[in-house]
């Protein structure tokens, strides 16, 4: 698999493009859920061709989930909103890349973690995390306060909050596990997308929910 | 409080937890939860828990998730449509530009010096001394010599 970025992921083979036609060859660890669905994959070879309506499509249908792990991970909303359209630009250049061997999600989701870890290198270098973006550093949200347009909707995004900052309390895999998980990725999504087994994304979240009951409570 | 089978019921914990932020938890397991009574408080508190689990992307106000994912697909267009060509007017102004900084120094460049201001008549006639240019070069070096000879 292509992380988005060139660099590969796992051992080096032999590039076979993505064709839903021809039947891949499952190992233990797939599942028919890992597999990209019949009508999604006739979304992404129409993006293949330069369809950008269809590759639209797919946009409106994970936006919302990278987005969201990448908030709690980036820990700020408007690096998670450049990443994430940074990481589907990036998918949609290189749609050639995708085998299909996992998820169109997981795989754009990993081309997203990349972006955000790559951003947070380089703020490491250039010193700007004492500007109060730390490790345990809180969502910035302040420009997500003006955009609620009711109070249901800043109801939500405080009790979100809270959340949140029980999740800064974690650590980095931690959080990164807890933000999947949350956004409602599957265990081998997750195992798939941090390249660990489904055993250690089970008892890593185990640990972060004990240490976000213990920071709630 | 402790396990009634503190192995077993860590395997169950761990499968417990894996299953947050959903709350749904599949009968046999909560029969075996049920048998433990720290297990029991284990689901309860895995059921508190999953009630204040909310993932961002319904938090998020709709109005900043509409404009997040519109905003790529904006992208998706401008960078992948071929850009109108801006630059050609500013290369083609500074072709003309160099081919005019060009023609105005060929004059300098390309003539001889010889024919811009030609050396005088009475030089060139004088061909014997030019053969001898080294001489002459050290003629005063040659007659501090010859003065000190004559001293």
């Amino acid at each position: 698999m292509d992380a988005g970025d060139g660099r590969k992921v796992g051992r080096r083979r032999k590039r076979v493009l993505y064709n839903p036609r021809v039947t891949q060859p499952s190992g233990p660890a797939e599942r028919p859920s890992d597999k990209v669905e019949p009508e999604e994959s006739a979304l992404i070879e129409r993006a293949r061709g330069g369809d950008r309506d269809a590759f639209g499509v797919l946009v409106d249908r994970h936006h919302a989930a990278v987005m969201g792990f990448l908030m709690t991970v980036g820990r700020d909303a408007d690096l998670a909103e450049d990443c994430a359209q940074e990481a589907f630009l990036k998918a949609f250049r290189s749609l050639n890349s995708f085998e299909g061997r996992s998820s169109f999600r997981t795989w754009v989701s990993r081309i997203a973690l990349n972006e955000v870890r790559g951003r947070w290198r380089w703020n490491k270098v250039r010193g700007l995390l004492s500007l109060g973006q730390g490790e345990d550093a809180e969502v910035d949200v302040e420009s997500l306060r003006t955009d609620a347009g009711s109070s249901d909707e800043l109801a939500a995004l405080e009790r979100r909050m809270e959340l949140e900052r029980a999740l800064a309390g974690l650590g980095r895999r931690e959080r990164e596990i807890a933000a999947l998980r949350l956004e409602g990725y599957a265990l081998h999504e997750i195992a798939e997308l941090l390249g660990i087994s489904e055993g250690t994304v089970k008892s890593t979240l185990f640990d972060a929910t004990r240490k976000m009951r213990e920071r709630l409570s | 409080m402790n396990h009634a089978a503190p192995e077993r019921c860590r395997t169950d914990l761990v499968e417990l937890w894996a299953l947050w932020p959903r709350t749904e938890i599949p009968s046999a397991l909560a029969a075996r939860l049920d048998a433990c009574p720290a297990c029991r408080e284990e689901k309860a508190a895995f059921a508190a828990l999953g009630a204040r689990s909310r993932p961002w992307s319904e938090a998020l106000p709709a109005r900043r998730r509409r404009r997040a994912a519109e905003a790529v697909k904006r992208a998706l267009t401008a960078r992948t449509a071929p850009r109108p060509a801006v630059w050609a007017p500013a290369v083609a102004f500074a072709a003309a530009l160099l081919v005019a900084l060009w023609s105005y120094r060929v004059p300098d460049v390309t003539v001889a010096p010889w024919r811009a201001a030609p050396p005088p008549r009475e030089l060139l006639e004088r061909r014997d001394l030019l053969e001898h240019l080294d001489l002459l070069q050290n003629w005063d070096q040659a007659r501090a010599l010859a003065g000190e000879g004559a001293q």
